[in-house]
């Protein structure tokens, strides 16, 4: 059902119709201009239905856009955190102590350095 | 609301390319993560790089770099469980080809084999459970299992890697299996044809003939090594991987095997001895025997060295058929079968001996679960004026001695005080306990600040170690793991202007704050501390050299605090400044004595005493002296009793087996009737050491007067770290052809 139109949107069909009135009462049909018609008639090929598929237009409105590329944001991060981003480190099983047994001093028994 | 139009073909466009991106991303991303891990495990922080290498397992099970990521976080697992205890060195356990194989690591390795069969990763983990597995079998003694296993991998491909045929081959040999090694190691070196073949195969060849009593052949795969090597010296065969410098780093050691070889007695030594866990038979313990170069040389050097076998059943091990010298003995431990333990006799074991032909010398490891500790607990402040400490008693404990350890910015200094304490606590004021001078550290921009503060700093931490009425350490609160900590703060105190400028390492002028702070009152205890330890720093570096030692400044220090305090704690580094760095023995003598009038000497003291008294001729006082101390010092025993000719009252209960072999010297000596005295070979008995030292060094000195030498050089305290270089260098050289001589003089002055 067509919508009622508002007037800037009737003013602008009218100017278009204007358009085209003068444009058509300016023609003049040519031999170049009729070689011209006649050779791109020729080429043009009806379009498969693959072909219309992909010319087909989808419209889409904001929200559902802005949700789709925030989803898509959420998921890459997500990725690179999970992937990249050191994070659950676990606690170490066992903390070995790294020593060296020092030389002996005079009072110092068994002295030792820990890493 | 606003809608946005789009074409199918450009939404596809985008999905294209969104979908090329992510496989572009599945490629590339366990390279990126891979090399995330690597970064992690160069610096050392092991556990995030092993988060990296399970990423790439749980999330890209069949990528490429998985096989490279289950290998790193199988040696990771390895390295994790496996504590290797050494003489002089403890920590992590490296290396794949070892005797012990964590779980963990070996389910990464069955993993690896079996989803990625073919890589090289998988033939590494084949090699590791392989070998894990025959030497399990071998231990048990199913050679034919063994075997078994052994040539199920060789046809997979094992059997041109060198490295697998050497510790293959070795896991025989060590076993006694010689035969089996001869056959593994010739079958390789045959397909080999052509090639020199590599040292390290070929010395392993010799020493299993050398075993199997062929003394032909091995002198022949040694003399080979030697032709080779000298070869390679002069750059004249080209075209092979072996290293050149074998020759130079093994060379000694071979020509140790073949003397041995020639040698009419040839009968090698054995090490020998258990592993218990609290009492218990601990079998699968990896046994290392690494022959070294001399008693102070203790290298942990790679593979191709170190002996190793795995203790049995009944926890025994026993390494047979050893080339006469120095041998250092250590174990690497699975921590899942073992937890917080340390070694009965120490955290060190005192394991290295000289191995005499035929000569069977026997370890026992001890492990024991360690004290635990109750208060203060981990991370406490105290706020009283003296700490207490307490710990649950240990049965069959004559005395336990406290462990203080202070953190430096680097790492932490620990020792162990004096004191003995009969019951399972103890209580120290905080003034002693500041007084402590822990030791310093060092960097190359000279000495760190908190090691300077020691105890006046905030974070601490303590231990316990229990004793026998034998004075052996039966166990101790701190094993090899950081399982029980026990950091405590002392409490806050205000940072003067000087502790926050040496923070800073500015030496000078914290110096000058301290000297500033001391002028406002002169009993200032912390700006005497603090000013008589940074005077008696002495340090250079390549980078650096500390200026601001003044050794007289400090000793006026030390002598004010203890005025002021009577504490000889103050006296006993006031020692060691007279004694190693000025070197002037009367005011080191006279401290003691200063000491000794307050509190009995600590048993090190007793032997400073007894070397200074030795510096000054006073031989049978000094002998007395260290007579008087708890613990007994072999060589400095053994060294004042030949000087005095006195071997009267020697006790005679062995602690150990070097001190068995030392007493039944020391007793051989006692009964020589034809020993002469040091007055039928100096002209005066009350010489002192170092006169006598210059008067014998002018002699060509026969043994007797060889061993006066010795005796000597140990006793005088400016000679005494010379003793070891000169016995195992001119001594060994002048007196080779008298092995008995030799083995007298490594027993009583060896240690």
């Amino acid at each position: 059902m067509n919508k009622p139109q508002n007037y800037e949107e009737q003013q602008l069909d009218r100017e278009i119709r204007h358009f085209f009135t003068e444009l058509m009462s300016e023609i003049t049909l040519d031999d170049s201009l009729r070689v011209k018609l006649l050779a791109r008639q020729k080429d043009i090929m009806p379009l498969s239905s693959w072909q219309r598929f992909l010319e087909k237009e989808v419209s889409i409105s904001l929200a559902p856009l802005t949700l789709a590329a925030a989803a898509m944001v959420l998921a890459c991060g997500l990725m690179l955190k999970t992937l990249f981003l050191p994070w659950e480190i676990p606690e170490p099983k066992y903390r070995i102590i790294e020593m060296q047994a020092a030389q002996v001093a005079p009072g110092l028994q068994n002295p030792a350095e820990r890493g | 609301m606003r809608r946005f139009r789009f074409k199918v073909k450009h939404l596809l466009g985008f999905a294209v390319a969104f979908a090329m991106i992510s496989a572009a991303g599945y490629c590339f991303a366990p390279y990126v993560l891979f090399s995330l891990g690597e970064n992690y495990r160069a610096q050392g922080e092991t556990l995030k790089a092993k988060v990296y290498y399970e990423r790439i397992i749980r999330y890209f099970p069949a990528h490429g770099k998985t096989a490279f990521a289950l290998e790193q976080a199988a040696l990771l697992a390895a390295k994790s469980n496996l504590l290797l205890v050494t003489p002089r060195a403890i920590g992590s356990a490296e290396g794949r080809l070892g005797e012990s194989l964590p779980q963990e690591a070996a389910e990464y390795y069955t993993r690896l084999v079996e989803e990625f069969p073919g890589t090289q990763p998988a033939k590494r983990a084949q090699q590791a459970l392989t070998l894990h597995a025959v030497r399990r079998l071998l231990t048990n003694g199913e050679l034919q299992a063994a075997k078994a296993q052994l040539k199920a991998a060789m046809r997979e491909g094992l059997d041109n890697n060198p490295d697998f045929v050497w510790y293959a081959a070795e896991a025989f040999l060590t076993r006694g299996y010689c035969g089996e090694a001869i056959a593994l190691l010739e079958d390789f070196l045959a397909g080999e044809e052509g090639k020199a073949g590599s040292p390290v195969l070929l010395e392993l060849l010799g020493d299993a003939y050398r075993a199997a009593g062929n003394k032909a052949k091995a002198l022949h795969y040694y003399q080979r090594i030697i032709e080779r090597t000298k070869k390679e010296k002069a750059g004249t065969e080209q075209g092979d991987s072996a290293p050149v410098d074998y020759y130079s780093e093994n060379i000694a050691a071979l020509r140790k095997k073949i003397a041995f070889v020639t040698a009419e007695e040839d009968t090698g030594g054995t090490v020998c001895g258990t592993v218990t866990l609290s009492g218990k038979p601990l079998p699968g313990v990896e046994i290392i025997l690494q022959p070294l170069a001399g008693h102070d040389t203790y290298i942990i050097s790679g593979p191709y060295t170190g002996l190793r076998l795995t203790s049995d059943q009944q926890g025994r091990f026993a390494f047979t058929g050893l080339v006469p010298g120095y041998y250092g003995l250590g174990l690497i431990l699975n921590l899942d079968e073992v937890g917080d333990i340390v070694l009965k006799g120490g955290r060190f074991p005192q394991s290295i001996f000289y191995v005499e032909a035929g000569e069977v010398v026997a370890w026992d490891f001890e492990l024991v679960k360690t004290i635990k500790i109750i208060s203060p607990a981990n991370g406490v402040t105290i706020d009283a004026d003296e700490v207490a400490f307490t710990w649950e008693p240990v049965e069959g404990a004559a005395y336990y001695r406290l462990e203080l350890g202070t953190y430096t910015g680097a790492g932490s200094i620990s020792s162990l005080c004096e004191k003995k304490y009969v019951t399972p606590e103890a209580t120290i004021s905080l003034a002693q306990l500041q007084s402590y001078q822990p030791g310093l550290a060092y960097d190359e921009q000279g000495p760190l600040p908190a090691s300077l503060l020691g105890y006046l700093g905030s974070r601490h931490f303590w231990g316990v170690v229990a004793y026998d009425a034998d004075d052996t350490i039966i166990t101790a609160s701190q094993g090899y793991l950081q399982a029980q900590n026990s950091d405590f703060q002392l409490p806050e105190r205000n940072m003067s202007e000087g502790d926050k400028l040496l923070m800073k390492r500015n030496y000078k002028e914290a110096i000058a704050a301290y000297e500033k702070q001391l002028a406002k009152d002169a009993a200032d205890l912390h700006a005497l501390t603090m000013l008589a330890r940074l005077y008696s720093v002495q340090f250079s570096s390549a980078a650096y050299v500390y200026p601001h030692t003044d050794f007289m400044k400090a000793i006026c220090y030390y002598n004010r605090l203890f005025d002021l305090t009577g504490n000889t704690e103050y006296l006993k580094v006031l020692t060691g400044i007279y004694y190693n760095h000025l070197q002037d023995y009367e005011q080191a003598l006279a401290t003691l004595r200063k000491i000794e009038a307050k509190t009995p000497l600590a048993d090190w003291d007793l032997l400073q005493v007894a070397q200074i008294e030795s510096h000054f001729g006073r031989y049978d006082s000094a002998l007395q002296t260290l007579l008087r101390a708890g613990r007994r010092f072999l060589p400095e025993e053994a060294a004042l009793r030949i000087i005095t000719g006195n071997y009267a009252g020697i006790k005679t209960k062995a602690n150990s087996l070097t001190e068995e072999k030392w007493l039944q010297t020391l007793q051989l000596l006692a009964e020589d009737e034809l020993l002469l005295q040091s007055e039928d070979i100096l002209p005066d008995r009350g010489m002192p050491a170092p006169d006598a030292i210059q008067y014998l060094e002018r002699r060509k000195r026969s043994p007797q007067e060889e061993l006066l030498y010795l005796s000597f050089l140990t006793i005088e305290p400016t000679a005494a770290n010379r003793v070891q270089e000169y016995i195992q260098g001119d001594l060994a050289n002048n007196f080779a052809q008298d092995p008995a001589f030799l083995k007298t003089v490594r027993t009583l002055f060896g240690e």
